[in-house]
């Protein structure tokens, strides 16, 4: 357990050695990771989205697939086809990029909604299939799909349910100045990946993973997450709240989390510190609320200030 | 004080304890005017004394030790008699003590001894010391103790007879002050400043000064809005009196006119009234009043003023006959008082520019008149006589009373409680004559528990007779009380009886005497003003008696006759039993009688008297076990007030043995928490979790501990690792937060 976790802070410090400033982002991709979940940047270009997610690969020692969207992509481009293998006289599946450790599926937005579909499925079920054959999709399989901010233009906005399938949703944001700085300095004629060394191997991660079923929730924390949950079930600025899956997805998140803060029980903090992260992008709001700019995690941050910390337990 | 403080912060820090005595001075302004004590220095000297020595911070069992002293050494100077801590010392010390706890648990709050009373106080004052110590100088707090100090003084203003209107702005100025004070050595702690000494005048005192005089100026002359609300005293005091309380403004002071409401406390006025040289002790009469109201007395007729001449003046009372004696009365200035003042068997009196006399012969009040027909203000010689009856004559007095005497002098209220009348009519069961009678009646207050006392002395509830509450609630007053009682019940049982008004014989100043002639000097004050009886007895005409507790007066009998009687109920038994005309008692009648004599029967009865609960015995011993109980419990108290820390901790890790149960970790970790709140560090609500309140704690203490802590009390609750209570670790670290909390 702790040397695990050892491990884990020495993937956090190796990407951060790359990108510089987002801790945050590294570790929320790694509970990601190792929550067997998946996740949706939000972000413009260019503030080290693929850097990260190379990054990540690169110290994992997974594969690293690139799949840019674009508006012609079909969903064959993602999943993969059957081709005709003339000598064998018999079809045979060809695999798409999706099929790999870690993806990056970047500009999701900016393709069909059709591919948009298939990228979600293989996300959500781990598997393909491609003419009625289904292909297993072994873990580590780690989705991390950009989109640019919905005001730009030529984009399909992924159907605002459809954004249950990832795990959590966040924002890179601009780095500060001083990070800038760092930036800059550091870029020199090799590209940085080059540099970074790998710390694990496919096979420690899916051991992780395994670890990370077995840290301990306390039923006082499974009451605090469904009370979370049902709160925003019943929040007035809220249309559609969030389903019983987003509490599972919040659980598996906050084990992760625990897992790689070097604990193998769920505390008050991780499920706070996650469910901006996990909830808020669940959350379906009033057109209300939309008109208010009133935002997800806002309102995810307003719950948990209602809803009081378990903190003491009936022991018989 | 932990860390070391500069001399200015110290001295600052001793100026604001210092503002902090100052307004504790204020308070024993009014306390003592309720206490009515005669040694406010005393306080003073005593509160500078605790004050210095809580600051010095000397160790707390030296200090402690030092005030106690201090405290019994003032007390033993004020009330004892024998040598600091000498033999019979401590007994008295006892009695005194169980006298008043008995008091206590009975709520007889009138029947507190006034030792009693400034040793509460003084073990206020010595308390208080600690008290402010703490507010005002560890926890820097003065707001609180200002608000109520500003409360109490306006309070005592409006209620007692306090006048506060200096005290008011001294408090004003003296709390500005401190506030002032006080923040600044908050915010200079706070960050961790030191004062420079260099510009510490010109940029704290100076303009501190300059404010408060600017305020202080502005509030002084500054115009001032009538009272908005009406005066509240009349309303609150008919709510108290409705709840039969004590607290009244009703305060009698000396020699006064009205006397329709009687009741509450005597204030001590020692003006002198008038100075006397007599060969002996004797009362000066000057009225008598006739109407009992059941509040107070009136006079029943208006005042019909005869002319006397110094010439006319015949025997006043003509059954005086005994020797004859001469006095001469001197009237003060500054007490207006213009009634002539005259001993019993008064005949002459002679004074050149005495004009006239006018004479009230209901009431006996005599104004000596110039010939303008003012009082004058000038020596009187008065001559008089010794009382000529004898006891035998008082006994064999019989004979009808006029009409007009019952009228006037048997005259009772139609509320009267019948209670009192069957009081009277068992106190004279037994007694023939109507001289035995009112002797029997005389004697009973001091037979019975009855105590004198000047203060404390509860006012009548509204539609209460003075007497019956008297007779049968309260048992303390003074002469008003005693004598209205008596005047009361005589009347209560068919024997005409008036109520007189007077001086008692006073100090003697000065001895006059010369080798023929006893001549002593009296002085006579207002609290000398006195009331008592006179009886009417046929044939002889009145007789005053006496029944106020500890007071006697020679005038009643001439010594031949008998006055030795007076005070000793054995004696007057003995004379019954004498009396020819009596009946005999029955035997079970004096067995009763002599039951408290005779130790033998008594244990015979004791039985009995158990289940009646009044054996002597059993009182004893209940009140001394309650006296050692609540002496143990004091001396308790007082060890858990000086080492609460130590008891607290010990409490605290007490639970160490017990710390075998999750739930009593838990419950140790939330008093932890508790405890961390009264130190201020409060957790922000329920939101908050425990990690984040950890470390907010552990920063502002300069720790881990409760970081440390709070992991093991996670592993508990959110692991729940219920084996992990038990190990040493967690105690460990419990331990430690326990005592950072404590320092």
């Amino acid at each position: 357990m702790l040397e695990k976790q050892v491990t884990m802070l020495e993937v956090i410090r190796n990407i951060n050695h790359v990108i510089i400033g987002k801790e945050d982002v590294v570790v929320l991709s790694l509970t990601a990771l190792l929550a067997k979940g998946h996740v949706l940047l939000e972000d413009v270009p260019g503030v080290g989205k693929t850097m990260l997610v190379r990054a990540l690969a690169k110290s994992l020692d997974c594969s690293f697939n690139r799949i840019q969207f674009t508006p012609d992509l079909l969903p064959s481009d993602v999943t993969g086809v059957s081709i005709y293998h003339p000598q064998k006289q018999q079809f045979e599946y060809r695999r798409g990029p999706i099929v790999g450790d870690v993806i990056l599926a970047d500009e999701i937005n900016r393709t069909s909604p059709k591919t948009q579909s298939a990228l979600l499925e293989a996300m959500e079920e781990s598997s393909v299939t491609v003419d009625g054959e289904t292909v297993k999709i072994n873990q580590p399989f780690f989705v991390m799909a950009t989109q640019n901010p919905i005001e730009y233009e030529g984009t399909y906005p992924l159907p605002e349910a459809q954004l249950d399938r990832f795990l959590i949703k966040l924002n890179m944001g601009y780095p500060t100045a001083d990070e800038e700085r760092q930036m800059l300095a550091k870029t020199g004629g090799t590209h940085p990946i080059e540099t970074l060394s790998t710390v694990l191997d496919k096979e420690d991660v899916v051991e992780m993973q395994a670890k990370v079923d077995e840290v301990y929730i306390d039923p006082i924390i499974q009451d605090y997450i469904i009370q979370l949950v049902r709160q925003t079930r019943s929040h007035p600025s809220v249309q559609l709240g969030v389903s019983p899956r987003g509490a599972i997805a919040l659980m598996r998140a906050a084990k992760a989390f625990a897992f790689i803060k070097g604990r193998d029980y769920i505390i008050p903090d991780d499920i706070i510190y996650l469910a901006p992260y996990v909830l808020a992008h669940r959350l379906i709001l009033t057109h209300e609320a939309k008109f208010a700019k009133e935002t997800g995690k806002r309102i995810i941050q307003q719950i948990i200030h209602d809803v009081d910390v378990p903190t003491r337990k009936d022991f018989h | 004080m932990k860390k070391k403080m500069s001399k200015a912060e110290l001295f600052l820090t001793f100026l604001l304890y210092f503002g902090g005595l100052v307004i504790a001075l204020e308070w024993f302004h009014p306390i003592q005017e309720l206490l009515q004590t005669d040694y406010p220095m005393i306080f003073v000297v005593y509160a500078l004394f605790c004050f210095l020595l809580t600051f010095m911070q000397t160790s707390v069992w030296l200090s402690l030790s030092l005030k106690m002293t201090g405290l019994l050494f003032i007390l033993n100077q004020l009330f004892m008699p024998s040598p600091f801590l000498g033999a019979n010392w401590i007994d008295r010390l006892t009695e005194e003590v169980n006298h008043n706890f008995i008091a206590i648990s009975q709520q007889n709050w009138y029947h507190l001894t006034e030792m009693f009373q400034i040793a509460m106080f003084l073990l206020l004052i010595a308390l208080m010391s600690y008290l402010l110590y703490f507010w005002l100088i560890t926890m820097k707090r003065v707001f609180v103790y200002v608000i109520l100090s500003f409360v109490f003084v306006t309070v005592m203003d409006t209620f007692t007879l306090y006048q506060a209107h200096y005290a008011i702005i001294r408090l004003f100025i003296v709390s500005l002050f401190m506030l002032v004070l006080a923040h600044y050595l908050k915010r200079i702690s706070q960050h961790q400043l030191t004062i420079q000494l260099n510009n510490w005048f010109s940029h704290v005192i100076g303009p501190l000064f300059l404010s408060l005089i600017i305020a202080v100026l502005i509030g002084y002359l500054g115009p001032k809005s009538e009272p908005v609300w009406p005066d509240p005293v009349p309303f609150l005091s008919n709510v108290a009196e409705r709840f039969g309380g004590i607290v009244n403004a009703n305060q009698r002071a000396g020699y006064g006119d009205d006397d329709s409401e009687l009741g509450g406390s005597f204030i001590q006025d020692r003006t002198p009234v008038f100075q006397a040289d007599a060969p002996t002790e004797h009362y000066w009469r000057v009225e008598s009043k006739d109407y009992y109201t059941g509040n107070g007395w009136e006079r029943s007729t208006e005042l019909q003023f005869q002319e006397l001449r110094p010439g006319e003046f015949e025997l006043f009372y003509s059954y005086y006959g005994g020797s004859y004696q001469e006095a001469t009365v001197y009237y003060m200035d500054g007490f207006n008082f213009d009634k002539l003042v005259y001993p019993y068997g008064f005949s002459e009196v002679e004074q050149a520019q005495i004009h006239y006399f006018a004479h009230d012969a209901v009431t006996g009040i005599i104004e000596p008149r110039s010939a303008s027909g003012e009082f004058i203000k000038e020596p009187i010689h008065l001559t008089y006589h010794s009382p000529g009856y004898t006891e035998e004559q008082l006994r064999r007095a019989n004979g009808g009373v006029s009409g007009e005497m019952r009228s006037l002098y048997l005259q009772l209220p139609e509320e009267l409680p019948d209670r009192v009348t069957e009081l009277a009519e068992s106190i004279i069961e037994g007694h023939a004559t109507q001289y035995d009678q009112a002797l029997a009646i005389e004697q009973y207050f001091s037979q019975a528990d009855f105590s004198y006392q000047t203060n404390r002395v509860p006012v009548p509830a509204t539609g209460q007779d003075y007497v019956d509450q008297f007779l049968f609630e309260s048992q303390v007053g003074y002469c008003d009380n005693f004598s209205t009682a008596m005047v009361v019940m005589l009347r209560s049982v068919g024997i005409p009886a008036r109520w007189v008004k007077g001086f008692t014989s006073g100090d003697m100043i000065q001895d006059l005497s010369t080798d023929d002639q006893e001549l002593y000097r009296y002085q006579i004050t207002n609290s000398h003003a006195h009331s008592w009886v006179e009886v009417y007895f046929p044939q002889i005409g009145w007789v005053p008696f006496e029944p106020t507790i500890g007071y006697s007066s020679s005038d009643i009998l001439d010594e031949e006759a008998g006055s030795f009687e007076s005070n000793l109920p054995e004696e007057l038994n003995v004379d019954e039993e004498q009396e020819p005309n009596q009946e005999v008692d029955t035997e079970e009648e004096q067995e009763e009688q002599n039951s408290p004599i005779e130790p033998v029967e008594q244990n015979q009865n004791q039985e009995e008297q158990m289940i009646e609960g009044d054996s002597e015995q059993q009182v004893e011993s209940s009140i001394n076990l309650t006296y050692w109980l609540i002496g143990f419990i004091t001396v308790v108290l007082i060890l858990a007030i000086v080492n609460w820390k130590k008891l607290l901790r010990y409490y605290l890790l007490k639970r160490k043995t017990h710390f075998k149960h999750a739930n009593d970790f838990q419950r140790a970790y939330w008093l932890l928490i508790r405890l961390l709140y009264l130190r201020g560090i409060k957790r922000g609500d329920s939101s908050e979790t425990l990690s984040d309140y950890a470390k907010k704690v552990d920063q502002q203490l300069g720790s881990t501990a409760m970081s440390e802590l709070t992991t093991h009390y996670h592993q508990l609750i959110y692991r729940n690792d219920q084996e992990l209570v038990g190990k040493p670790a967690v105690f460990q670290s419990y331990q430690k937060m326990v005592d950072i909390v404590l320092a």
